[in-house]
């Protein structure tokens, strides 16, 4: 199993949507971390699971809805519904907030 | 109501109704003199019964989370209203404050053994997600459709308080309130 923790290997302060629009966007996290270990887990065949405890304030919308969201946008959405799982003890919504931008990836982006 | 709380009503009723019958029948062996005592004591029968009863009643109260899930509901509308009028950092704070708080009222509702709260439950999460998306997200951002989500939480979160608060009024123990796990 491959995991990501954000707030570790990324940022304890997830920001916006897009580079330009502030640090720790879902953009970035999507091109440097998102991205790569999903190709990975999809040529080894096995699930690529995301921590999202430990982050300072929270998840900004656009932040997980470009970063999985645009996931599901560039693999489609069942490859990303079966590769992906979600942890997270504090915020039990965030799993399936996640999913909501998963499943509406090609129509929520300018909704 | 147990046999025993009948009894400061009986013997109120009994004292009053040997007064009222002494002076009609013989008024002149009224003891007028004790009146006021025996208005005394039958005005404090009358109080310490209310008491009684005002504290047995809290009690049963107690005993069942009617009081929990209204503070939830209340927290729940509080954060409501922080989400919109915070921003940045703050806003985002409130939001998943909020989410924890409706996750415990979810929470609950699904552990009860009442299968229409199912549907609620899952109504109530949908809302969150549109109120959040609604307000927060760049490329969604529309206040009144956020207003409305709002709105549709609160509607969902009181349906939920209603129907849990009657269920667990109409059982006696926690075993049928709660589905076992």
């Amino acid at each position: 199993m491959i995991t990501i923790n954000i707030a570790n290997e990324f940022t304890p302060l997830p920001g916006p949507r897009y580079r330009d629009q502030g640090p720790g966007s879902g953009e970035q996290f999507l091109d440097e971390h998102l991205r790569p270990a999903f190709e990975k887990a999809m040529e080894s065949g096995d699930r690529l699971t995301i921590q999202l405890d430990g982050v300072k304030y929270g998840y900004p919308t656009s932040f997980l809805e470009e970063a999985f969201g645009g996931l599901a946008r560039e693999f489609g959405i069942d490859a990303v519904q079966k590769t992906l799982s979600f942890e997270s003890h504090v915020e039990p919504m965030l799993n399936e907030e996640i999913h909501y931008y998963i499943e509406h990836a090609q129509d929520t982006r300018g909704a | 109501m147990g046999k025993s709380d009948f009894i400061p009503a009986i013997v109120f009723g009994a004292l009053l109704g040997s007064l009222v019958t002494l002076s009609l029948r013989e008024p002149q062996r009224l003891p007028v003199s004790l009146i006021p005592s025996l208005v005394t004591g039958m005005t404090t029968i009358v109080v310490g019964w209310w008491i009684h009863t005002a504290v047995r009643r809290r009690g049963e109260l107690d005993r069942i989370p009617i009081d929990y899930i209204s503070d939830l509901n209340r927290r729940i509308g509080d954060l409501i209203s922080a989400c919109f009028g915070a921003s940045g950092d703050d806003q985002v704070v409130n939001f998943r404050r909020l989410g924890i708080e409706i996750t415990g009222l979810r929470e609950i509702a699904r552990r009860t053994t009442l299968p229409e709260l199912r549907s609620l439950e899952q109504a109530l999460g949908a809302h969150y997600i549109d109120f959040k998306r609604h307000l927060t997200d760049n490329d969604a951002v529309d206040k009144g459709l956020a207003s409305k989500a709002s709105s549709e939480i609160r509607m969902s979160a009181l349906k939920i308080q209603w129907r849990l608060s009657k269920h667990f009024l109409d059982r006696t123990t926690d075993d049928d309130v709660f589905a076992a796990r």
